[in-house]
């Protein structure tokens, strides 16, 4: 998640940018981050926080820290 | 794999589900009936104003006067406003987090609540703006459109109701309309809607839980090499279920729903898979809200003064905890994982903001 920083420092002069190679990286860095760090991550830490609170049929390891 | 019959629920959240079905709306219409005083001391005002003389004309001590006395009217109104909106999502938050364990049931609830709760807001600030158009014309101006509803008329149950149905969050007396509805239109898209909606749940029994459930060990022993291929292996089928999910609501769904409400105003989404940054997104994929967010929080601080970075960090710290609220309290886990995500969207200030948040 702290990935998003440096990426709003880093797209956003590029979508000011003149000329098409900007606004091109601009979108792929986006695109990376969304499929990548957006939904998976967010689901696994939630899924992970759940399986922590309730438990569930298939036990994975032990852990002592929940997130 | 997939099973209708195992899915578990158990009885106790539906009862609790169906019972905040049905009184979410109720604080729509305590709404309605505060406006509804309101309107009836904005045309007493009106009257005295008229009786006595007060008009654009008016001395600037007078007109203070005159603003001050409407202040004073809108404080009570706000207060009345702040007690009936808040208690409608502390009261459904409190539900789902203690009394819903199922995270679906909660979600739909949660979801239901929060957008009752931002129609209810924008229902009594556009009111207030038009009551205040009303009072004195000489400071502001109303759209051309609500001509054909002006203010005090607009205070009906059946402007109302239909705010309450239409696919947008900020109110309006008068919406464009269509001229009628297609109905093979609205058969296509529920035939897409439903559609969709055994895809996802297919793609997410068949690949996503599982996939899911054998990453947990991954997290637990800090094994990040092996963390970061079960994340990329989870991003295909996570981006796919998000894009039907995405073509779902706010395609199909809301289209249809448009159609039958014959609303006009169509734009739901813009082309957030063409924004060449992270900010162009989140500006785009979501329109109802980011127009929410835009009318009611942003402008408003802007207007008063706040420097626009400050309104910006405002704003998405304000949309980061209603992301919160939409997951984490149907999954009992306030995590503020996703606060802190959207709110990094802004700027690096947010480091130091949004952890005391959470």
């Amino acid at each position: 998640m702290m990935v998003q920083l440096p990426l709003i420092f880093l797209t956003d002069p590029l979508a000011r940018m003149k000329g098409g190679n900007g606004k091109l990286l601009g979108n792929l860095i986006f695109w990376v981050s969304f499929c990548l760090v957006g939904q998976p991550l967010a689901a696994l830490m939630y899924f992970f926080a759940w399986q922590a609170k309730y438990g569930s049929a298939s036990k994975p390891q032990l852990w002592h820290s929940t997130a | 794999m997939i099973c209708v019959r195992c899915h578990d629920y158990r009885r106790q959240d539906v009862v609790y589900g169906s019972i905040l079905y049905f009184l979410v709306p109720c604080h729509l219409f305590v709404a309605y009936i505060i406006e509804l005083v309101a309107a009836q001391q904005a045309k007493g005002a009106l009257a005295r104003a008229k009786k006595t003389g007060v008009d654009a004309a008016a001395n600037s001590s007078q007109r203070r006067q005159e603003l001050r006395a409407f202040r004073t009217a809108w404080h009570l109104i706000a207060f009345a406003h702040g007690v009936n909106a808040t208690l409608n999502l502390a009261l459904a938050t409190y539900v789902v987090y203690y009394h819903i364990h199922h995270p679906g049931i909660g979600t739909l609830c949660e979801l239901h609540a929060v957008i009752v709760w931002l129609k209810t807001c924008s229902y009594a600030f556009t009111n207030r703006d038009l009551r205040h158009a009303l009072l004195y014309p000489y400071a502001s101006e109303v759209p051309e459109l609500y001509s054909s509803c002006p203010y005090p008329q607009n205070i009906t149950l059946h402007n109302l109701t239909y705010f309450w149905w239409a696919p947008t969050l900020i109110y309006q007396p008068v919406y464009p309309r269509s001229e009628k509805i297609r109905w093979p239109f609205v058969f296509k898209r529920c035939v897409e809607v439903i559609g969709l909606s055994i895809v996802i749940w297919i793609a997410s029994a068949q690949y996503a839980a599982p996939l899911l459930r054998n990453s947990l060990g991954t997290i637990s022993s800090l094994d990040l090499p092996s963390f970061a291929e079960r994340l990329m292996k989870l991003s295909t089928i996570s981006l796919f279920c998000w894009l039907a999910g995405f073509y779902a609501l706010f395609q199909s769904f809301l289209n249809a729903l448009a159609e039958v409400m014959r609303f006009g105003d169509r734009e739901f989404y813009g082309d957030w898979w063409n924004s060449s940054g992270v900010r162009g997104y989140w500006s785009s994929w979501n329109k109802p809200v980011f127009q929410f967010m835009k009318r009611h929080i942003y402008s408003p601080m802007v207007g008063r003064g706040v420097p626009p970075l400050v309104a910006q960090i405002m704003t998405f710290l304000f949309s980061g905890v209603l992301h919160e609220l939409l997951v984490g309290v149907p999954t009992h886990n306030i995590l503020g994982k996703i606060t802190w995500f959207v709110s990094g969207v802004s700027n690096a200030n947010k480091i130091q903001v949004s952890p005391s948040l959470v």
